[in-house]
């Protein structure tokens, strides 16, 4: 195709060559001399180029031509100005990388359906649900084609062969799979039998798992798999990054009622089961949602005391995929919307370089037009200009992504869903092309329209005018886009800026609320003993005793305790009354934080005992059932209290089945059960010597740097029971910082965002208003010559400065303002609108953004006016 | 661009192929020769632009309406010229447009000066 252009493009050359030559001859004819004859042809042909083009037009592919050209045109443009190039690469690369990583995760996260068969037709059952009401709901809906429960995540620790591990584990109903529609990778799913009671022990195993600890042994199925001793029976491989029900697990049991996070006697009380299921074909999500309503009043007609029976919100079907993603969506949408603020305010950037450009270039443009250049030629050339810049940045944007995405599945803090499956596809790549095109397009119409639209005169024109203008107070700030461009960009970075703020103060906040407890210097740990050789409460109490007591002589201990949960560790809620009141059902009387801690755990942990006696180890199960209240659950049952009518010696019953009234011993001061104490405001504490538990938290009270000790406290563990697995070994300060993680992570990144959003206006500002000095030089010499004064100069263009931002701030504080709810569930003890705040980042700004404009301020004090005046 | 010369006429749109088509009936002719003869058979009334001639030329050439071949000059051997000639298809089409236009132009005349068709 191209040579045969080029031939006839030769063809259409000599033919009008042929043409002009026969009009020189005929000049020549009539008497002219041969140049005259030859000028006289050309005047009557008029514009040679035009016609040529106007020719190649009716040929086709004048379009494509006119690409090639303004496309070789535009980077011999861009090569001679390597600054304005790389600046505009630079911030484009950073917008469109940063959108491209958190799109892939917000395409894989939110978007993108779940890889199981026909996954709108799985739901979620809300609230959680007591094993009894899973098996009513079961037995009762006709809604679904299946419907299944999991418990939560628990830890198991594999022994046997090589080195014991602790592993991730999930308890499942046995047709989990059939319902998901997942077939496994080897042998079979779980069988009804081995879900019930006493069925056998058996697990599947994840592929990643079987790789590492197994070889990818082709005939792992019946082989053994010991975890804390018990032996199970692998029937089973799951395909990798299977992430049903919780991501990164490796092993999966069935028996979810027998989660054992809680005692047994409590389970059949709990509700700690979560529902899940298929539709059947047919019916809707409005129509499932109608059926688990009835079969809950049902449900709770049946057993009005059930814990389960009057949820908060009635029972509702949701898509399980909004169940899996409802922590983290919010978190990534506010991402999203970040990273599309830093690429709005990176094209407001780019477009105003553009304009600067284009203003500087405005003889040229004036000079084409005048040459017959249409208009649309002018547009098409700096858009291919803009878009090449586009697509560098998008390509270099691009390598920002891939290089960001190997980072994202390292950012457990977020706990993402689905983090796995985050990888470049056509999808991203696809998203990444056309944000750069858009990109291109956007920053870049603006200025090319104006640039091609050369005002002849205009460019010609005297400066008296505009000096006129400005001296007469009239004052033009340089180009009004470039003015509307920077108060966009400060008014998007004051919104960031604003909610980092925001959440910053959070973490300040969280960090610095008293916890109620000494989180500095404490080692925690968990301990499970296996059921099979500590088969009694006694054995369990003998071997916890025996360890408080060894690792309490380890030098450099202050004290050690045991306990169910430790404050960060998570915490169970149970039914409380006063005894001496007639008795309530279960649903209806106080639920407290129930907590079952072994002697010493006050005194380990620094919490005042403000009243009574610790436990003691004469409180085990023979001796009276005693209780330990906080101050909360002492003034919610005798309001009085410090005064009035003691709690101590009172009774409570605690707990659901059949309790024994508990004598209240001792108070203690209030405890954070979690960093946002989003738990229940009351608790009880109960002894570990009359309530023990296979299971438990060991926190170590250290005079030093707690991880020192580790070691030792390991040894003591082993000397006392070899096979005894520890796992989950953390200092308290680390489990706060994990809970600090997903707000300080995105803090972080946030922050990271506000402070490219940030650069990238001050560079805005300062662009503007270094500009609009160079446009005034002459003005401000004659000011100069007239006896202004240089401060009085400063204050001129400082106040341009200060109006921009300004303005910015202004419309900022109103958008901030409206989009700051969306924090709202990630922000503790700051409100979404905290005046100080606002006020705060608004002044900050405006203070910075005087800064970005003193330099140039400083330039127009110094000219002097007589070079001023000789300007151009 | 509107010509500010006086009694010349700008063409109508659509007439140049005709006239293009028409000047070809009496045998090959260059862009030249085309322009030349539209102008000298009008007294310069019509003023042809070679910026619209050569781009109709291509045009009707793709169309297949004419061909095109370069060619020594009848008068001076020495000189070559791209002779266009009218195709059969070109015929066709060139009595099609007459007939349309003679319609038009009845109809035009028929609102312009009604007394006179009376």
């Amino acid at each position: 195709m191209f040579w045969r252009r080029k031939s006839r493009d030769h063809d259409l050359d000599r033919e009008l060559r042929s043409h002009l030559e026969a009009e020189a001859a005929e000049q020549r004819a009539d008497g002219l001399s041969e140049e005259d004859a030859r000028y006289a042809a050309r005047r009557t042909f008029g514009n040679t180029t035009l016609v040529e083009e106007n020719v190649r037009e009716v040929w086709g592919w004048r379009w494509l031509e006119q690409l090639a050209l303004d496309l070789r045109y535009a980077l011999r443009t861009i090569r001679k100005s390597p600054g304005f190039a790389l600046t505009a690469v630079l911030s484009l690369a950073l917008g469109i990388g940063a959108n491209t990583a958190i799109f892939s995760v917000v395409h894989v996260v939110l978007l993108k359906p779940l890889e199981y068969r026909d996954p709108d037709r799985l739901v979620n059952f809300s609230g959680g649900a007591t094993p009894v009401r899973f098996m009513e709901m079961k037995a009762s809906a006709r809604s679904f084609t299946g419907i299944g429960a999991f418990s939560g995540q628990e830890n198991v620790t594999i022994t046997g062969g090589a080195q014991p591990e602790v592993l991730k584990a999930a308890r499942v109903s046995a047709g989990f799979l059939s319902i998901l529609g997942v077939e496994p990778l080897f042998g079979r799913g779980f069988l009804p039998e081995e879900d019930s009671p006493g069925g056998p022990a058996v697990a599947m195993i994840g592929a990643e798992l079987w790789q590492r600890r197994f070889n990818g042994d082709s005939r792992i199925v019946g082989k053994t798999l010991t975890l804390g001793d018990a032996p199970y029976t692998i029937v089973g491989v799951l395909p990798a990054r299977f992430q049903f029900p919780f991501p990164d697990l490796d092993v999966w049991l069935t028996q979810p009622s027998e989660w054992p996070a809680v005692p047994p006697k409590s389970r059949p009380l709990s509700p700690f089961l979560s529902i899940f299921g298929r539709l059947k074909p047919g019916v809707s999500l409005e129509q499932a949602s109608a059926e688990a309503a009835v079969i809950q009043r049902h449900y709770k007609m049946a057993h009005p005391a059930m814990l389960d029976a009057k949820p908060k919100s009635p029972v509702r079907v949701k898509p399980l995929k909004e169940a899996l993603v409802a922590n983290i969506r919010s978190v990534l949408w506010m991402l999203f919307g970040a990273v599309g603020f830093v690429l709005l305010i990176a094209c407001a950037n780019v477009a105003s370089l553009l304009l600067a450009r284009a203003n500087a270039r405005s003889r040229e443009f004036a000079i084409r037009s005048a040459l017959g250049a249409a208009r649309s030629r002018l547009v098409g050339q700096l858009l291919a200009e803009s878009v090449l810049l586009s697509f560098a940045g998008g390509v270099l944007g691009l390598l920002l992504a891939v290089w960001a995405l190997r980072a994202i599945p390292n950012l457990t803090a977020f706990d993402l869903p689905r983090a796995g499956e985050v990888h470049l596809d056509w999808m991203v790549l696809g998203f990444a092309a056309v944000l750069s095109f858009v990109t291109g397009i956007l920053f870049g119409l603006a200025p090319s329209l104006d640039a091609s639209r050369p005002d002849l005169m205009g460019v010609l024109r005297l400066r008296s005018e505009s000096v006129n203008e400005g001296l007469s107070g009239r004052v033009r700030i340089g180009f009004t886009a470039r003015n509307m461009l920077v108060v966009g960009q400060v008014s998007l970075s004051i919104v960031l800026l604003i909610g980092v703020a925001l959440l910053i103060e959070s973490v300040i906040h969280l960090r610095g609320d008293d916890p109620g407890f000494n989180p500095a210097n404490l080692l925690t740990m968990r301990l499970s003993l296996p059921q099979s050789r500590y088969d009694t409460d006694q054995k369990e109490d003998a071997f916890f005793q025996e360890l408080i007591q060894r690792v309490e002589s380890t030098p450099g201990v202050r004290g050690a305790t045991v306990a169910m949960t430790l404050p960060m560790t998570g915490f169970a809620g149970t039914p409380v009354q006063d005894a001496s009141k007639p008795p309530l059902r279960l649903n209806e009387r106080l639920i407290a934080t129930a907590l079952v801690v072994a002697p010493g755990y006050f005194k380990t942990l620094d919490i005042p005992l403000q009243r009574g006696r610790d436990f003691s180890e004469r409180d085990i199960e023979s001796a009276q059932r005693v209780a330990i209240i906080d101050e909360g659950l002492a003034r919610r049952f005798w309001p009085a209290y410090p005064r009035g009518l003691d709690p101590i010696g009172q009774r409570l019953l605690v707990g659901g089945v059949n309790p024994k009234p508990a004598e209240i011993v001792g108070i203690v001061g209030n405890v954070h059960q979690n960093l946002e104490n989003s738990g229940w405001p009351q608790s009880v504490y109960v002894s570990f010597w009359q309530d023990p538990l296979p299971s438990a938290m060991l926190a170590i009270r250290t005079g030093g740097n707690p991880t020192r000790i580790t070691t030792l406290v390991r040894e003591q563990v082993q000397a006392l029971d070899r096979n005894e697995p520890i796992s989950d070994v953390k200092t308290m300060d680390d489990r706060i910082e994990a809970q600090l993680g997903q707000r300080r992570l995105l803090a972080v990144l946030l922050g990271l965002f506000a402070g490219v959003a940030l650069l990238l206006a001050l560079v805005g500002i300062y662009g503007v208003i270094a500009y609009s000095v160079e446009q005034r030089t002459y003005e401000m010499g004659i000011r100069r010559a007239l006896g202004a004064r240089e401060s009085e100069i400063l204050w001129l263009i400082l106040g341009q400065g200060f109006r921009l931002a300004l303005t910015g701030a202004a419309i900022g504080v109103i958008g901030a303002f409206a989009l700051t709810r969306v924090m709202r569930t990630l922000l503790f003890h700051v409100d979404t609108t905290d005046p100080l705040t606002f006020a705060g980042v608004a002044t900050l700004f405006i203070l910075v953004a005087l800064a970005a404009s003193y330099v140039p301020a400083r330039r127009a004090v110094r000219i002097d006016p007589m070079v001023a005046l000789r300007y151009e | 661009m509107p010509k500010e010369s006086s009694g010349r006429i700008e063409l109508l749109q659509g007439t140049l192929d005709m006239l293009i088509l028409r000047t070809l009936l009496f045998g090959p002719a260059h862009g030249h020769q085309i322009a030349k003869h539209i102008q000298r058979t009008t007294d310069d009334l019509l003023q042809v632009e070679h910026g619209s001639l050569y781009p109709a030329l291509h045009r009707l050439e793709r169309k297949g309406w004419l061909a095109a071949k370069w060619e020594p000059a009848s008068k001076d051997q020495k000189r070559e010229y791209k002779y266009y000639r009218l195709t059969a298809a070109g015929k066709k089409q060139l009595a099609a447009e007459e007939s349309k236009w003679k319609q038009m132009a009845s109809a035009i005349a028929r609102v312009m000066w009604p007394a006179e068709e009376g």
